[in-house]
């Protein structure tokens, strides 16, 4: 038996090995729903089954085929455990493991998010509207285990602008911290960069918020209209409910339904999130034209979920312009919140307010809650 | 130690012989993988579909630069690695900023 006839057996059973596991991988993906099991058998195929192959290159006995070869197999042995790790990592960020008995995912994440506090993010810049957000978040009753994490997120205008153009963030986030701490509540805080409405969307999104908190900075008709508002840009972008904090205190919550997916994500915040346990909740449709008995039944029902979850609930239907009647149901009944869902979608995932949501944001007196849906979608579909 | 000519030229026709195979069981693996990246449910299961695709299109390249005897197929596998490990780790971090909306 010669060397090449050796290296040619070699090389035969390599291929049909790396053939072999990588069809046997490429099946249990095709087979398998959950991504985290899929990420084992892609496995298969990206190391075991191409690295044989590559290593099969012997069999040609030509040099620059091996260098080559070898070269792939070196590059891919190292980089494929990287690509799993990012893929995981942004996976357990989406996704809730199935557990075990295949009981309902979703179900147990978010009883899970309940029973631990939640996890916050409020956005500081120095500024008095900033203040707001600070004052805002210490009369609110925070359920036992919430995180808060205070940003300090700034530009150099905002800097200018505020009362103490010299005042370290320190001292300022000491202050605060100090104030919302409390048993069942831990505050950390973190200095963030420049740009920082991006800063602020990258950390909660790391932080894996459940809200985001931000003051408001009105600045003229035009400028909000370009778009150009900061708190709006957040709100755009934000990868979970944002609160527009323009009050201090949380009494009385206003909460409007049409029945759509959006308002009921909003309906199912209010309803869970333990920050409302001692709220008024005043439920309220407004409609365009003169009421037909489905709005009313729309309120009715989404009250009857809420009085179920154990909140006080006041129902009106009227009849008016959407958001400006939003506006002043609020300013009427002396409201501390506006909680709305957001609406609309592109097709790069950006969620733009809604016109009704966007002119509540823009023109209520009151603190304004952008409820997202906030299910985590288990993983098999 | 050289054997017969014969029983050289039998062992040479088995490894091309199943080369070629291993070509066209590739180019059915790279079916397989499209056929996972059309019923990929969602952003991260693509994301690993295009992953899996990319490495089952190195093979493809590997095999046939194996068949043909010529090296400059796999040197476009390499290229190809390298730039889907690339797109992968962006995409992903992309994904991740994007925050929890499907």
């Amino acid at each position: 038996m010669t060397l090449e006839t050796l290296l040619g057996a070699i090389a035969v059973s390599l291929l049909i090995g790396g053939c072999a596991l990588a069809t046997v991988g490429l099946i249990g993906l095709i087979f398998k729903p959950d991504l985290f099991e899929q990420l084992h058998a892609a496995g298969l195929v990206t190391g075991p089954g191409i690295v044989l192959i590559l290593l099969a290159s012997i069999g040609t006995g030509k040099a620059e085929i091996i260098t080559s070869a070898i070269l792939v197999a070196a590059f891919v042995l190292v980089t494929g455990s990287i690509s799993t790790h990012v893929i995981a990592n942004a996976g357990t960020r989406r996704y809730a493991p199935v557990p075990a008995d295949g009981a309902d995912a979703r179900q147990e994440v978010v009883e899970g998010s309940d029973a631990t506090g939640m996890r916050v993010v409020i956005a500081y810049d120095g500024s008095a509207a900033a203040r707001v957000a600070t004052d805002l978040a210490a009369a609110i009753d925070w359920p036992a285990g919430t995180l808060i994490r205070l940003l300090w997120a700034t530009d150099d205008e905002t800097r200018a602008a505020a009362a103490n153009p010299a005042a370290t963030p320190e001292h300022d986030l000491h202050e605060i911290a100090a104030r919302l701490r409390r048993p069942g509540v831990a505050v950390d805080a973190e200095l963030v960069g420049d740009e920082p409405v991006d800063a602020i969307i990258d950390a909660s999104a790391t932080f894996d918020a459940d809200l985001l908190m931000v003051g408001s900075r009105r600045r003229g008709v035009v400028q909000s209209a370009l778009g150009l508002s900061a708190a709006g840009d957040i709100v755009d972008r934000a990868p979970c409910p944002v609160l527009v904090a323009r009050s201090r205190t949380l009494r009385s919550v206003l909460l409007t339904t049409d029945g759509s997916g959006q308002s009921e994500a909003a309906s199912e915040l209010v309803a869970r999130w333990a920050i409302f346990d001692l709220a008024r909740v005043h439920v309220i449709n407004i409609v365009a034209a003169p009421a037909a008995t489905d709005h009313g039944r729309v309120v009715e029902a989404t009250a009857a979920r809420l009085m179920d979850a154990g909140r006080d609930v006041v129902t009106a239907v009227f009849q008016g312009h959407p958001a400006s009647g939003i506006v002043e149901a609020a300013r009427d009944r002396d409201i501390d919140l506006v909680v709305i869902g957001s609406r609309g979608r592109t097709g790069l995932g950006r969620t733009l307010l809604g016109s009704v949501a966007g002119e509540v944001l823009a023109s209520a007196d009151c603190s304004v809650l952008i409820a997202r849906p906030l299910a985590r979608r288990p993983a098999t579909s | 130690m050289r054997t017969s000519a014969g029983s050289a030229t039998w062992c040479a026709d088995v490894l091309e012989t199943v080369t070629v195979v291993a070509f066209g069981w590739s180019t059915l693996l790279l079916g397989l993988a499209s056929l996972l990246l059309l019923r990929a449910p969602d952003t991260l299961h693509r994301l690993l579909a295009l992953e899996v695709l990319a490495t089952t299109l190195v093979m493809v390249l590997t095999t046939l630069s194996y068949v043909q005897g010529v090296s400059y197929y796999v040197d476009a596998a390499l290229a190809l690695a390298l730039l889907s490990f690339t797109a992968t780790i962006v995409s992903a971090r992309y994904i991740i900023r994007r925050g929890r909306r499907p």
